[in-house]
């Protein structure tokens, strides 16, 4: 590596806008607010009586009119002041519960699963109202973090499109003639002994659900089971089992590796354990640890990525080198990878060479070669030491190829470990396969009763199969569901009635004739198997809102069980299992830990062999995509997953982590083939492929394969907004009905064409920038980018790299090129901040993956309301961070780095000398409080803050949401009103707290303790660990050991702020081979 | 006004001009005494009739059983901790569930109308409506433990609770109070073991002294940021 790179002369930007400095983005420079004023000055010399077009602000808008507004609320507020205060009760309980401090929050230990894949979880809650998700730290899947789906799944729960009550036939009913029912229902299939039942559920974690499922078997033998995922793993579960024997579940230990080759794979964010996974990755790029090697040993123990995709995913945003080809092009590379590995005398099991001479044969083109070449000199370099893995979407083969890989490279046992997919009946062939058969069931007449435990086939199954009309023709089709059948007015409170309207609707629901609520696992008792066989007790911390039943209590009531409740049933099977004598105190313990001692299943021991014939032969060999005839991926984001969030405010308007769209999914196209298609960013397109069209925004996406196009799943349902602000509809596009059942990842020979309209996308990457680090905007200044980064050979070349070079005061700018800032400084006398608690954060880029999880935890954390599409495209989302996606680079393929953002905690903040009325002032601890009580909203801080870390209320975002989500909220955070100006506050609500526990702790030693706990809700979620939060003035903490780093930098120093946030710039690894 | 009325009078005859009487030279200066004096008025009135000293102090709103802070705290003698659970442990110092009421009122006074509430309370399961007293607004986080760790008495913020038949706000609880013992604690600071003791006095009736001593001791700093009861 050389030093060029070491220099920060690169150019980063956010987006295409901004990269080729078009007239859009001089005018949003030029602009004082992202939001553009309802009134056009210069035409009506300064008030216009017109309402504005664009339905903007809809204040008063002559002087007539605003006098008289302005009067009007004088003249309330001092009859409001009137008025006696309201009488306001204190509720006690009658017999109070065990425990319940009123006003301390109690944790649980828990787990929860999506697709199948554990995470065991801590949960707050307050009075039995769970608040906060967090990782529980003992848990192999989390190790205390937590991911964007875990982290809102407390809005899933209080979600208001949620099922109240039993929908038969379409008529609502109550819940003890609802009861009834089923049980009639249930009774009547029992007797039948399953007679023409298809029972359909996702996949199941839970050993208890396994455990009823094959006493299901031999109770009703006619009965069928179903498993059906739509974001399925169906590929693996061939490609392991061709290979392996039976469907296997990787595990890697990424924190041994060093080489790492992502095969169209994104394990750092959706990808089975992504929290893990992230935590492991984090491990190898502690560059502290390396940094006390000799530079050659630094670089040969720092992990290297090596991805290759079609897509840019959050893992290819990481990588140090990135292959981009189609997606259906990933198998050639991966084949050309194992040829070169055989090439060089690396024995692959005995009678799989053929097939890789054969297969790795293909001409591969120029870059291509290069890449696989200083590749495979890398995993020689590397062996024992590299895992190669490959993404869903890939076809089997490659994922036989991959375990072939990581066999032939001595990587399995050590560094990846097998363990047998017990997610489904191991007699189950896989998702397409369940869909197929109980199709053909459906439509044969042999399947006349559907009991559906929560799936959502009609909108998720590819349009090609016509789910929906098979569905259809069953006689009785029972569907337990989250989400409503049917909008209507729902009164959970009084007084609500009109926002209390379902939010979203439930597809399959509403095509069947008996729905019933089915419980949240955050209201159900259970237990979770993780993918290394161990097991947690999933417990309730809340009784069922809606009266619903889990999968486990319906299971107990149809084999006509005595005790149906699931506390019964889960510690029933426990119980058994565990030998009776002495249970009850291993009853506690479990649930205490949250972790079962025994585990469910352990690591596969068998090596691969040779597929049986014809698995590697015989497979279309799809033709590379063209203009004419593009190939479409459909991918999963981590925030809708298969649809099923797709009612929830938080993971609508997190932002995407690549594009950075809210609220919608667009067709993403590269810069070249958008050039060659005619199609410009945020331009209606029709994409047509496999007989069907779909239209949505055209987004230009850097980075994109060519000829490639990606459009995500999840989307396109109703969504009737409780967000006031969010105009109800379909939120983006369904792209099922363009899926088939042959390839329900992606398609070929697609078509993409303009319809002339426009389509406005809320991208909440335009605004925001932080200028003045471009030597074209600032000529002859030294360039300080805003993002940092060197090699980890630069690094040890020049470790002051990310310093920036800040004249001292009052001393002549140096003679010739290039010229340093001068300092700016303090207005004010600056304050000792020598003495007590100093907080500071420390962000190391190094590890920031930029998977959104502080973000969404931030959320959660604060209380912070989602605002809807149209609020945010004026500029108006409310997170308190902001992930920074930079660009670096050629505009086709350029890096990326990721940077979030949240409130700087200067201390010469800007934004309090601007504020007129003293509402943002600082503490003793450093911390540039918000007081909302004071703040009149002028917004002179949020124009004063050079970071745009401020947030304002421009509505009053929460009083407008149903109670129910109310019920979210964390009690021990201000809840913010019309008008008031809000940001990150370091949690200061878990400062006070950590402050007074550790006042009121017995010992020394354990306010010690409490006070090394503390940390924000970012630092607690990140999974790989990038965030360090602490006291600045403790020597040993962490926080300080980071900000003594000489790769610690500050954004913006030359302002002379004293950000207490700072970076650690970020160190990547690169092959110098393919450095050019 | 029409173009008639205004320039056109003098076609329509002739008037006697109207003299203003002499008193009118008075007009300025009783306008400016009388004016004064109204500002003076207003401003003190606000002053007067605005603070939570005239609106909040003496709140006494009926609750749904007439308990008696000065029967039981006071003439018996129980310690407030024994209904106010959470006081040394949560912000909130808590108001008892039913259940603490029925351990002695299962054998006491079970007969009594005015416990009739406590006794429906205890069968159904509700709650018993009790009036807020005391409030401090929503985004004001008044934690209970940590004054009374710091050995702030119940009295300085509640009064003489064992002389109050019905419990009324004996203090204004506004910013301004708050920090007028955040800025010198050691007026109404004492020893942990006579938090809740009504009617407490310094030993040799030097409170100062005795608030000095334990501000050192205990190391007490009360916040005066905002973000130390603001978040």
């Amino acid at each position: 590596m050389n030093s060029k790179n070491t220099k920060n002369s690169r150019r980063y930007w956010r987006s295409l806008d901004e990269l080729h400095g078009t007239a859009a983005f001089q005018e949003a420079e030029a602009a004082e607010f992202q939001d553009k004023l309802p009134i056009d000055l210069e035409q009506h010399g300064g008030l216009s009586p017109e309402p504005p077009e664009d339905g903007g602000a809809t204040m008063a808008q002559t002087r007539r009119g605003f006098i008289g507004t302005v009067g009007a609320g004088v003249a309330a507020m001092s009859l409001a002041g009137c008025v006696r205060r309201p009488e306001d009760k204190i509720l006690p309980y009658s017999k109070a519960p065990e425990d319940i401090i009123p006003g301390v929050p109690q944790y649980y230990a828990t787990a929860a699963h999506v697709n199948g894949r554990a995470i065991g979880l801590i949960v707050e809650s307050h009075e039995g109202r769970p608040t906060k998700i967090e990782g529980h730290p003992e848990h192999a899947a989390s190790f205390g973090a937590c991911g964007v789906p875990h982290l809102a799944q407390i809005h899933e729960l209080y979600d208001p499109s949620r099922l109240t009550s039993p929908v038969i036939n379409g008529e609502q009913v109550d819940a003890v003639n609802g009861e009834a029912e089923l049980k009639k229902l249930l009774d009547g299939l029992r007797q039948s002994r399953g007679q023409g039942l298809a029972i359909v559920s996702g996949a199941i974690a839970s050993p208890t659900l396994a455990k009823l499922r094959s006493r299901m078997q031999e109770v009703m033998p006619q009965a069928k089971w179903f498993t059906y995922e739509a974001i399925s793993e169906d590929n693996q579960r061939a490609g392991t089992r061709a290979v392996l024997g039976q469907p296997a579940v990787p595990q890697y230990r990424f924190d041994r590796a060093r080489v790492l080759v992502s095969l169209d794979a994104d394990f750092l964010h959706t990808d089975g354990e992504s929290v893990r996974n992230g935590r492991l990755w984090g491990a190898t790029r502690d560059i502290e640890r390396l940094r006390k090697m000799t530079p050659e040993k630094q670089a040969e123990n720092m992990s290297r990525m090596y991805a290759v995709e079609g897509l840019y995913s959050t893992t290819g945003t990481n990588a140090e080198h990135r292959l981009r080809v189609a997606p259906s092009r990933v198998e050639t590379i991966a084949w050309a990878i194992a040829k070169g590995l055989k090439d060089s005398q690396v024995n692959f099991t005995a009678g799989t060479e053929g097939f890789i001479d054969q297969y790795g044969a293909a001409k591969l083109e120029e870059g291509e070669a290069a890449f696989v070449k200083a590749l495979v000199a890398d995993l020689l370099k590397s062996r024992k030491r590299a895992i190669v893995f490959a993404g869903r979407r890939q076809p089997a083969a490659v994922h036989a190829l991959a375990v072939l890989i990581n066999a032939a490279l001595a990587a399995q046992g050590s560094l990846v470990q097998y363990y047998p997919d017990t997610r489904r009946p191991v007699l189950e062939q896989g998702d397409a396969d369940t869909l197929k058969r109980l199709t053909e069931g459906l439509n044969g007449g042999q399947i006349t009763t559907v009991l559906n435990f929560g799936t959502n086939p009609i909108y998720s199954a590819p349009g090609d199969l016509k789910f929906a009309e098979a569905f259809a023709k069953a006689k009785t089709r029972i569907t337990f569901s989250h989400q409503a059948p049917q909008v209507k007015h729902v009164e959970i409170f009084p007084n609500q009635t009109e926002r209390d309207e379902a939010a979203i609707i439930d597809e399959t629901a509403a095509a069947s004739t008996h729905v019933f609520p089915r419980a949240h696992f955050l209201e159900s008792w259970g237990d979770i198997t993780a993918t290394d066989g161990t097991t947690s007790i999933q417990q309730p911390l809340i009784d069922p809102i809606f009266g619903a039943k889990s999968d486990i209590e319906v299971m107990a009531m149809l084999l006509g069980d005595e005790k149906t409740s699931g506390y019964e049933v889960v510690r029933g099977q426990w119980k058994a299992q565990l030998d009776g004598a002495g249970f009850f105190k291993t009853w506690r313990k479990m649930l205490h830990d949250g972790v079962v001692a025994e585990r469910g299943h352990r690591a596969m021991t068998a090596q691969p062999g040779v597929p049986a014939g014809g698995f590697f032969d015989n497979r279309p060999t799809p033709k590379a995509p063209t203009q004419d005839a593009l190939e479409v991926v459909f991918y999963e984001t981590a925030h809708l997953w298969d649809g099923r969030y797709a009612g929830n405010g938080w993971m609508l308007e997190t932002p995407d982590n690549l594009t950075k769209i809210t609220w919608d999914n667009a067709v993403l196209l590269s810069p070249a083939t958008a050039k060659a298609l005619g199609v410009a960013n945020e331009q209606e397109v029709e994409l047509t492929v496999n007989g069907g069209s779909v239209k949505a925004p055209a987004w230009i996406l850097p980075g994109l394969a060519a000829n490639t196009v990606a459009i995500a799943l999840g989307y396109g349902r109703f969504f009737n907004s409780y967000l006031t602000y969010q105009p109800s509809g379909a939120v983006g596009a369904n792209v099922n009905p363009l899926r088939t059942m042959a390839n329900p990842d992606g398609a070929f020979g697609a078509t993409v064409k303009a319809t002339g309209a426009p389509y406005k996308v809320a991208c909440v990457q335009r605004y925001g920038r932080q200028a003045g680090y471009d030597p074209e905007v600032a000529p002859g200044y030294v360039d300080r980018p805003i993002v940092r980064e060197s090699t980890i050979a630069g690094y040890a070349e020049k470790p002051d790299f990310a310093q920036a070079k800040i004249l001292e005061h009052g001393k002549p700018f140096p003679k010739g090129a290039p010229v340093v800032h001068p300092p700016a400084e303090a207005i004010y006398k600056e304050h000792d901040y020598s003495k007590g608690y100093q907080w500071g954060m420390a962000i190391d880029l190094t590890k920031c993956t930029g998977c959104n999880a502080c973000l969404v935890a931030c959320q959660s954390e604060n209380s912070i309301p989602p605002v809807g599409k149209d609020q945010v495209m004026r500029g108006r989302e409310l997170h308190w961070i902001r992930m920074d996606r930079y660009f670096e680079g050629d505009a086709e393929n350029p890096r990326v780095l990721h940077q979030p953002l949240n409130c700087q905690q200067c201390e010469n903040a800007p934004c309090e000398n601007v504020c007129p009325v003293a509402a943002t002032v600082h503490s003793p601890e450093g911390l540039n409080d918000m007081v909302y009580n004071r703040c009149i909203g002028t917004r002179y801080c949020a124009n004063n803050c050079p970071f745009k870390v401020r947030r304002f209320n421009f509505y009053n975002y929460t009083k407008s949401w149903p109670e129910l989500i109310q019920m979210a909220r964390n009690p021990n955070v201000t809840v913010r009103f019309r008008g008031v100006m809000e940001k990150c506050t370091y949690c200061v609500q878990r400062i006070n707290k950590a402050k007074l526990s550790a006042k009121l702790a017995p010992s020394d030693a354990k306010a010690k303790a409490i006070m090394k706990g503390l940390t924000t809700a970012c630092a607690q979620a990140c999974p790989s660990g990038a965030i360090v939060f602490g006291d600045i003035n403790n020597k040993g903490s962490e926080v300080v050991k980071a900000k003594g780093r000489d790769r610690d930098y500050i954004v913006l120093s030359e302002l002379n702020l004293k950000n207490r946030t700072s970076y650690l710039a970020k160190i990547s690894n690169p092959n110098p081979e393919l450095e050019g | 006004m029409s173009d008639k009325a205004h320039g056109n009078a003098g076609n329509e005859g002739h008037r006697p001009h109207f003299v203003f009487p002499s008193w009118h030279n008075k007009v300025p200066a009783i306008m400016t005494v009388v004016g004064g004096m109204g500002a003076v008025f207003a401003i003190l009135a606000v002053w007067y009739w605005f603070s939570p000293k005239y609106t909040d102090v003496g709140y006494m709103p009926k609750q749904p059983v007439p308990y008696s802070h000065k029967l039981h705290a006071g003439s018996m003698g129980m310690d407030c901790r024994y209904c106010h659970t959470g006081v040394e442990r949560s912000a909130h110092a808590g108001v008892p569930p039913t259940q603490t009421c029925m351990n002695c009122h299962a054998q006491i006074k079970t007969e009594s109308p005015k416990l009739l509430p406590v006794r429906e309370s205890w069968v159904s399961g509700k709650p018993i409506p009790w009036v807020r007293v005391h409030k401090t607004p929503d985004y004001a986080y008044f934690e209970h433990s940590a004054h009374v760790a710091a050995g702030v008495g119940c009295e300085s913020c509640h009064g003489r609770i064992d002389q109050m038949v019905e419990v009324r706000q004996d203090q204004p609880l506004n910013m301004g109070w708050c920090l007028e013992c955040h800025r010198a604690p050691e007026k109404h600071l004492r020893p942990a073991d006579m938090v809740t003791v009504m009617g407490y006095e310094a030993p040799g009736g030097d409170q100062l002294a005795l608030g000095k001593k334990l501000k050192e001791e205990n190391n007490i700093n009360p916040p005066l940021h905002c973000s130390g009861c603001h978040r």
